[in-house]
């Protein structure tokens, strides 16, 4: 059976393969343990991690030695969040938000560490700012964006985000899990802080890697403490970035594999993706408007588009979809609070979310199968 | 010629510090513990005759760095 994949938004496949042959020959050539020690193959190891930062750090607008490699962007977002906030702080987070960001949020609450509340995702650009102007308080210090929802394609408007957050001396997270590698982003213009992402969705690379970029202000606390390669003698973590940032054996294979898929993405260029996954979602909206009983949660021009049936529900469409080789997620996309938003909390949605491999066809052969059911 | 170490801050500011400056052609070394006084370290090893080209080149750049120690395998 041809597979379609329509699922890019929980992870990227295929991997193209410049990115499986930069995790092959790091795993040959830079096979040592980077940071630790100084024998070839550790030295190969490093250079090529040290490349890999700055890869990175040159796409997002960062610098280098405040590019930190993590587990994931759960982990990056988890860091952020913890390391950034004192004791009494208020957190403002907007209402599409992954439990990638609620569930750090909500740990340190019950912990009476924090307090939080959310501004209003779901209208305008100008009704989101006007919610969070009217709820940043005197104890509020950070300030958490999802930069496009992992729901629909609803994008928030980072930069003035960031504006108002440096205009009131507050630090502005975004969870860019779904923008990173498909949308333009930049730490200095956007005024972001604290940049987290995955390296496997939009950059294309292995599972594994997620990316945390700081800015100047941001003093990051560390969330796991370990081998760090320098200063074994102290009892805390160095103080350095990265290392402050990065206990243990960091996964250089999938490290190097992200550092390809940047520059595939350069050599693409975002424009160009960006315009293709437009054109995608846009025959597939199409052809669902055609459709009788389907309709389209929440914003639709973009990567990601969330449907719903009348009377099917979304495990019943997407248990069909795979019966046909049709590779979607349905059910909540651990955002509970997104899909309350959204009106969508009775039963979650059927997800679709293109990627570069995608093709007018494969947006065929999906509402072939969503026809015959709407027609059922 | 003499070498000499450069002892930088982290292995990450030894990467971008061997960088900054091809030329030199300094090589990172691991440093005995003792040294530093608390634990693992990298330094920059190289002519002792780039040092003083190569610690303007890292204050420049802003890398952070330590003692120089020197000279070794003088000839």
């Amino acid at each position: 059976m041809n597979l379609v994949y329509l699922d890019h938004a929980a992870t990227s496949w295929p991997k193209p393969r410049e990115i499986l042959d930069a995790a092959r020959d790091a795993s040959v050539h830079a096979g040592g343990n980077p940071g630790r020690g100084a024998h070839p193959l550790s030295d190969a190891a490093s250079g090529l991690l040290y490349s890999a930062r700055e890869e990175a750090a040159s796409f997002f607008g960062g610098i280098p030695e405040r590019t930190v490699f993590t587990s994931g962007a759960t982990c990056s977002l988890n860091i952020a969040i913890r390391g950034l906030v004192r004791p009494g702080d208020h957190i403002l987070f907007d209402n599409l938000v992954h439990n990638a960001v609620l569930r750090p949020i909500r740990a340190l609450e019950a912990a009476g560490l924090c307090t939080s509340d959310f501004y209003d995702a779901s209208g305008s650009d100008g009704e989101l700012m006007e919610s969070l102007r009217a709820k940043a308080g005197p104890r509020t210090r950070l300030v958490i964006a999802t930069h496009q929802s992992n729901i629909c394609s609803r994008i928030l408007p980072i930069r003035e985000i960031g504006r108002f957050c440096r205009e009131r001396g507050l630090l502005f997270v975004v969870d860019a899990a779904q923008s990173g590698g498909h949308l333009p982003i930049s730490l200095p213009e956007d005024g972001i802080d604290a940049l987290c992402l995955p390296g496997h969705k939009g950059l294309m690379g292995l599972p594994g890697v997620g990316l945390l970029l700081l800015s100047d202000r941001a003093r990051c606390d560390p969330l796991l403490f370990g081998g760090a390669g320098i200063r074994s003698e102290d009892p805390g973590m160095p103080e350095e970035l990265p290392e402050r940032l990065e206990a243990g054996t960091l996964p250089l294979p999938a490290i190097a594999s992200v550092a390809a898929g940047i520059r595939l993405i350069r050599k693409t260029g975002l424009d160009a993706i960006r315009r293709h996954e437009e054109k995608l979602s846009a025959l597939f909206a199409e052809g669902i408007g055609r459709m009788g009983r389907y309709r389209i949660a929440g914003e639709s021009r973009g990567g990601v588009v969330s449907i719903l049936h009348e009377t099917v529900s979304p495990a019943a469409i997407g248990t069909c979809l795979a019966e046909q080789g049709i590779c979607v997620r349905t059910g909540y996309h651990c955002a509970p609070l997104a899909h309350r938003t959204l009106g969508t909390e009775k039963q979650g949605t059927v997800r679709v979310s293109f990627g570069l491999s995608n093709t007018a066809q494969d947006i065929e052969r999906i509402l072939n199968v969503l026809n015959e059911i709407d027609e059922f | 010629m003499s070498e000499c170490i450069i002892t930088m801050k982290s292995r990450t500011a030894a990467e971008r510090g061997r960088r900054c400056l091809p030329r030199a052609g300094s090589v990172i070394v691991s440093l005995d513990p003792g040294i530093t006084g608390n634990g693992c370290a990298f330094g920059l090893r190289l002519p002792c005759g780039e040092v003083g080209r190569m610690k303007d080149e890292l204050r420049r750049q802003g890398i952070p760095f330590g003692t120089v120690i020197g000279g070794y395998g003088a000839k």
